[in-house]
């Protein structure tokens, strides 16, 4: 089984151009635009503060691990071949393996994510609770995929991955000194902004995803064809 | 066997209409008809790929409803689309789909490879068409189907491959259970080959019945164009008029072939005449 979901991820990733993806060329147009709103961001709250080359290898190491998920997502949409609808296997032996294949995807990505915080936390100054916000935020993230039919949601899933990108870059990218006092304000913050605004959008999303999957098993694309 | 009753199903603009007939067992069926005729329409509605809007589809007393993976253990299938995995080799794509068959024979699939000259281990996409065709067809064989379904393979496969592609079809059909649906332009190979022919055009089912009733049924009469044009104009479906003899389509009816030489239709002498028929009968 997981050698099938090895493959199905490294074929289907490797099969499909960026053009061919839905909305996938306006997906990924989100990105350098999100780093520029990061680049606004760190002037705005470290004007001044000397950029070091640690700071750019952590940078890295959190925007390399984004954007891998980022690209994945747009590369691998809840889809199946016309292959599989011929191959022995009923809607719901379908949605088995559509599922399947959806959580080895977030898998990979947690890894990822998991990972990129591992370094972060061991290698550079970041703090308990950011690493924990950066943590809950990165897994929410690679459940993301990239929604089908539903305008609202896709809509959701585009603005809520730029959002948690840059919440959890803030995280770490700002010195807890930098806050002084206020240090225990942010963190506040940044988790009623995680669990009032990010939240409801992600489970919006995963619900939306969860009707793509039943869709694409029943392969009621076809039907409509 | 394969049964259409009454199907129906709208694409747009075009429609396959009240479509009805029965592949029975152990026979070489094709389906022909001109482009846009209905034809792989057809056959993603026998795949299940496509849902008719009404009718009834059985394939040995089963319906999609109830019984979709029994259904699709009976099918092999070579379609238009490519339908394996771009980046893998032919071997790792008749693995990796051959999984969810019981039935499939790891064996027999790298024999019929060696068999169609295809290297099992260059990437798919690196293929030919006719060798990605092949390939399809190894894989639908190596599952042992009891139907092979076929959308017009043979036009991208040479003519020494042709020559083996028919013998394995009849072979595949001469234990007289199982069938094959062939999708094609090629008629002649279907004249010397099919048992059965299903005939479409505009959506719907012209002619579905035996070789044998379809020669009965349909004559190609030519002679002097006097004679051809007092046959009565319910059994003719066209008159070709030349500079020095005529040709006509006709339904088969005693009593009017004196003087005219009379022959039986070829599949494409049929589509040709019923693509110019006037008022069509």
């Amino acid at each position: 089984m997981i050698g099938k979901l090895i493959n199905d991820y490294i074929c289907t990733g490797k099969g499909m151009s960026l053009k061919e993806t839905p909305r996938g060329v306006g997906d990924i147009a989100m990105f350098p635009l999100t780093l520029q709103v990061i680049a606004i961001v760190r002037g705005i709250m470290l004007g001044g503060v000397k950029y070091l080359w640690t700071d750019a290898i952590r940078d890295s190491i959190f925007t390399i691990a984004f954007f891998i998920i980022w690209i994945s997502q747009i590369k691998h949409p809840i889809k199946m071949s016309r292959m599989y609808y011929l191959c022995p296997m009923n809607a719901d032996e379908r949605v088995a393996y559509i599922k399947n294949a959806y959580f080895f995807r977030c898998i990979f990505h947690s890894i990822l994510i998991v990972t990129a915080c591992i370094i972060l936390y061991t290698v550079f100054d970041v703090s308990l609770y950011s690493l924990l916000y950066i943590l809950l935020c990165g897994l929410m993230y690679s459940f993301l995929s990239n929604v089908r039919d539903n305008k609202t949601d896709f809509m959701r899933a585009v603005f809520l991955k730029p959002a948690m990108y840059i919440s959890s870059y803030i995280q770490f990218a700002v010195p807890a000194s930098h806050f002084g006092r206020d240090e225990m304000i942010f963190t506040v913050c940044s988790f009623a902004f995680l669990l009032i605004v990010e939240l409801p959008m992600f489970i919006s999303v995963i619900r939306a995803i969860n009707d793509d999957i039943r869709v694409v098993a029943t392969g009621e694309d076809y039907s409509r064809c | 066997m394969i049964s259409f009753k009454e199907v129906n199903r709208k694409l747009g603009r075009f429609e396959v209409k009240a479509a009805s007939f029965d592949i029975p067992e152990g026979c070489i069926c094709g389906l022909v008809g001109r482009n846009g005729a209905g034809k792989t329409t057809v056959i993603n509605m026998l795949l299940g790929l496509i849902k008719p809007d009404a009718g009834q589809i059985t394939i040995d007393g089963m319906d999609y409803e109830n019984n979709e993976k029994d259904i699709r253990k009976l099918f092999g299938f070579v379609l238009v689309d490519e339908l394996f995995m771009q980046h893998l080799s032919p071997e790792e794509n008749g693995d990796h789909f051959g999984s969810f068959y019981e039935a499939y024979d790891k064996e027999e699939y790298r024999h019929c490879l060696e068999r169609f000259n295809i290297s099992g281990r260059k990437h798919f996409k690196e293929l030919s068409r006719g060798q990605k065709l092949k390939c399809q067809f190894a894989f639908a064989l190596s599952v042992k189907p009891k139907y092979l379904v076929l959308d017009e393979p043979t036009a991208n496969f040479d003519p020494e491959f042709r020559e083996d592609f028919w013998k394995i079809v009849q072979q595949f059909t001469s234990n007289g259970i199982n069938s094959v649906l062939l999708a094609t332009h090629l008629t002649d190979d279907l004249d010397r080959m099919a048992d059965m022919l299903i005939f479409m055009d505009e959506g719907k089912v012209i002619y579905n019945g035996d070789m044998e009733s379809f020669r009965q049924r349909y004559r190609i009469l030519s002679g002097e164009k006097y004679l051809l044009k007092n046959i009565a104009k319910e059994y003719v479906i066209n008159i070709e008029e030349g500079k020095y003899s005529s040709k006509a389509l006709v339904i088969n009816k005693h009593g009017f072939t004196d003087g005219l030489t009379d022959s039986p239709a070829t599949i494409e002498e049929f589509m040709y005449h019923y693509s110019k028929r006037g008022d069509a009968k």
